[in-house]
């Protein structure tokens, strides 16, 4: 056995060297100087060789074809989009993803605009898609609970007219909804979230960032009511693009797999 | 360690690898005609199954054409059995994720039997022998983790030293000893579970290194 002599002077690792002509002289010296004093360690070497002689007898064999490549075995495929299902849905997924992507930009982008310009600067609202002003509407999105997010749109009011509703009763109003221990606090909340100037804003400007940012999309989405069909459309968006992309990103990964 | 009457060492020099590199499949085919017993061997005894190890052997030569801008220098040997090495293993790993159930013998690989070899004729009962010393000796290494089955196969059957084994495996040659140990103790008790067919290779032999 070679377990019991894991704490021998001479290793496991150092007999197999031996046995393999891979110590150097000195090595090799000293392991045949041991061998002659040690019975144990002279069996498992004995055990050692004939397992390496076991083993180089196996007798060779010769391929039973030729490997030698052809034409047609490197030429590359002609669909460069890759084959199969998985290959020719491939661009439909890619488009789907970026779609997508645009779109929850795009809906993202007038959330936050919508959402800043309701006690914000008119500028940040205007910007869709600023990846500050994004970060800015999770902090309040967490802050102040999860329905807050989309206020430019009422009950039932288009949002042409968000601009004009943007004071701070309607949005309580708004906020009631779907925050229901919320509605004193909610103001104090915003505020909190915000820039330090936010509060001291003229709420002429906010009115104007408010229609600004909301002029093209809201109509479509106010109709849902509450806001919550801009939330659905970005969530939406989101997990497509997600789904899409992710696939793709699959099918890439499972073809370089294969050909590598 | 194996000879290889049917393999000659090739005959690859400067040239002939400048023409593989650029993709050259002729030049190509000469290092596969050259190679190709020692890769099937390799893949066959890593994986136990003569219709595995074909295409382990081929998809070794087809990644090798695919990576030829890779080839670096002369060492044509050494490229080609990592190249294998990883086939091999990456064989070996997907058996072990999906693995058959055998009625036969429990392993850890699928397909795998004891691989049927014509010897040359030494007559009936040493032929018997022969074949059941090889077939047990093909199974004890068919039972050992595929980078132990590795090391062992590359140093015991085609001669490599650690450093070649190293770098055919990606490893350091710590490594390559500990696994080369490793597998070693592993077969030696398969070897001493079946003293009546390892008799003859338990006797002691020449000391003082490999032959």
């Amino acid at each position: 056995m070679l377990f019991w002599r894991n704490r021998h002077e001479v290793g496991d690792e150092e007999l197999n060297a031996f046995v393999d002509g891979e110590l150097e002289e000195s090595g090799r010296r000293r392991v045949e100087r041991h061998l002659e004093s040690c019975a144990p360690c002279s069996e498992a070497v004995a055990g050692l060789r004939a397992v390496s002689r076991a083993m180089s007898e196996l007798p060779a064999v010769r391929a039973p074809r030729s490997f030698a490549l052809r034409e047609a075995d490197v030429t590359p495929a002609p669909a460069s989009a890759g084959t199969g299902l998985f290959g020719s849905v491939q661009p439909l997924l890619s488009g789907v993803a970026a779609i997508a992507i645009i779109a929850f930009v795009v809906l993202a982008g007038f959330d936050i605009g919508a959402d800043s310009s309701q006690g914000d600067d008119s500028d940040a609202a205007s910007i869709a898609g600023d990846a500050e002003s994004l970060q800015l509407s999770d902090a309040r999105r967490s802050e102040v609970g999860d329905g807050d997010a989309a206020p430019s749109v009422d009950d039932g009011v288009p949002a042409q007219d968000a601009g004009a509703l943007g004071d701070d009763e309607n949005v309580v109003g708004y906020e009631s909804n779907f925050t229901s221990n919320d509605d004193e606090d909610e103001p104090a909340a915003r505020g909190g979230a915000a820039p330090p100037e936010e509060n001291t804003e003229d709420p002429q400007t906010r009115e104007s960032g408010q229609a600004h940012a909301g002029d093209s999309i809201a109509p479509a989405l106010a109709d849902d009511g509450d806001g919550m069909g801009l939330r659905v459309a970005e969530s939406v968006a989101a997990a497509v693009a997600i789904a899409a992309g992710g696939s793709v990103l699959l099918i890439r990964w499972r073809r370089r797999a294969t050909a590598g | 360690m194996l000879e290889w009457p049917v393999s000659k060492r090739p005959d690859v020099d400067d040239e002939l690898v400048d023409r593989v590199r650029q993709g050259d499949l002729d030049a190509f085919n000469q290092i596969v005609a050259a190679y190709q017993d020692r890769i099937y061997n390799l893949c066959l005894r890593m994986l136990g199954s003569p219709q595995a190890a074909e295409d382990a052997a081929q998809d070794t030569f087809m990644s090798a054409y695919r990576n030829a801008g890779k080839l670096r220098g002369a060492n044509v040997r050494s490229w080609l059995f990592r190249i294998a090495s990883n086939t091999c293993i990456d064989e070996v790993r997907k058996r072990q994720r999906r693995p058959l159930v055998s009625l036969d013998r429990p392993s850890s690989d699928d397909d795998a039997r004891p691989v049927e070899v014509p010897d040359e004729d030494p007559g009936p009962e040493k032929r018997t022998l022969q074949s059941e010393l090889h077939d047990a000796v093909q199974e004890a290494l068919l039972d050992l983790p595929g980078d132990q089955r590795l090391a062992v196969t590359l140093c015991d059957l085609e001669g490599f030293q650690y450093e070649e084994i190293a770098d055919a495996m990606g490893i350091s040659v710590g490594t390559v000893k500990s696994r080369i140990s490793r597998g070693r103790a592993r077969l030696r008790e398969a070897i001493r579970g079946r003293p009546e067919l390892f008799e003859h290779y338990l006797r002691p032999i020449d000391e003082g290194g490999r032959a």
